[in-house]
């Protein structure tokens, strides 16, 4: 990370050189953890999707996905974004308190995408990851 | 499915892919289901939100099972034992290992009958024959 740092930021570079440093940077012990809680309207997101999408003039093009559980995520550093600006998108499959009877007879609970386009769709969420672990909690709000 | 009907190209196409019989039920490799009526058996691979998802490690839930998880994102997914790769075969019939760090979409939820959009995430573009997204070729190995 350090390497990365030291040649990113003055630009004595050729656009052959920042190439070859970004791919230098893109070892996977790089990337960094991110984990926390995620609630709306403080309820705990149960079941539910999150991303982690470079912004415009980030050094990656890297996505970080993973999943909400029981109101947390945890993406390790083998799964988490490299250091950088992101938006994050959110997803919530809430119970609808109805259920699906399939096909086959069994029965599920019906799930639907409860938290507005502003966390997900059209989000506004933005975030700086750092180098290492980042606990980054989304308590959000209607 | 067809040739013919793979217009991303078979190479960029997964076929089957890995399952793994710790989390999940059955060291099976699973075929992925090809659309969304013609069920293929119990065993459909489908991106949903990632591959070999565990569960979290901390947060007040309980310890990683060694069975079967009736969750949206863990029950049709691709798993192995492999650290931090799935086996899987392209249409092709090539043989890649995918990094279980690919991005897939947040808003997949495995549900079919409630999918229908698909968006530019890596998993789902190797997934779907036909999203006309571009793969990135950085990603796979």
């Amino acid at each position: 990370m350090g390497l990365c740092r030291t040649f990113s930021c003055p630009l004595l570079l050729t656009v052959t050189v920042a190439a070859l440093v970004s791919w230098g940077c893109s070892s996977s012990s790089d990337r960094s953890r991110v984990h926390g809680a995620v609630r709306y309207n403080g309820e705990p997101v149960d079941d539910g999707g999150i991303a982690f999408i470079p912004e415009e003039g980030n050094t990656t093009e890297v996505r970080a996905t993973g999943i909400i559980q029981d109101g947390y995520y945890d993406l390790d550093n083998k799964h988490g974004p490299y250091p950088g600006k992101y938006r994050v998108e959110i997803y919530w499959n809430k119970k609808t308190g109805r259920t699906i009877t399939g096909k086959s007879g069994a029965t599920k609970d019906e799930r639907r995408q409860a938290l507005p386009a502003k966390y997900n769709e059209r989000t506004e969420l933005k975030v700086e990851v750092k180098p290492g672990s980042n606990r980054l909690d989304f308590d959000l709000k209607p | 499915m067809t040739l013919l009907s793979i217009t991303d190209g078979t190479s960029n196409t997964i076929m089957i892919g890995e399952r793994d019989s710790y989390r999940t039920f059955a060291a099976v490799w699973v075929a992925k289901a090809w659309g969304y009526d013609d069920s293929t058996a119990s065993f459909e691979g489908r991106p949903g939100r990632g591959m070999s998802v565990p569960w979290t490690a901390a947060g007040p839930f309980p310890p990683p099972p060694t069975t079967h998880v009736f969750s949206y994102a863990q029950r049709l997914e691709w798993s192995s034992t492999h650290t931090n790769v799935v086996g899987f075969t392209f249409a092709d019939a090539s043989v890649h290992f995918l990094s279980t760090s690919v991005d897939a979409d947040p808003a997949d939820r495995w549900d079919n009958s409630q999918w229908a959009t698909h968006r530019n995430f890596t998993l789902q573009n190797l997934y779907w024959p036909q999203d006309g997204f571009v793969v990135n070729q950085g990603l796979i190995n």
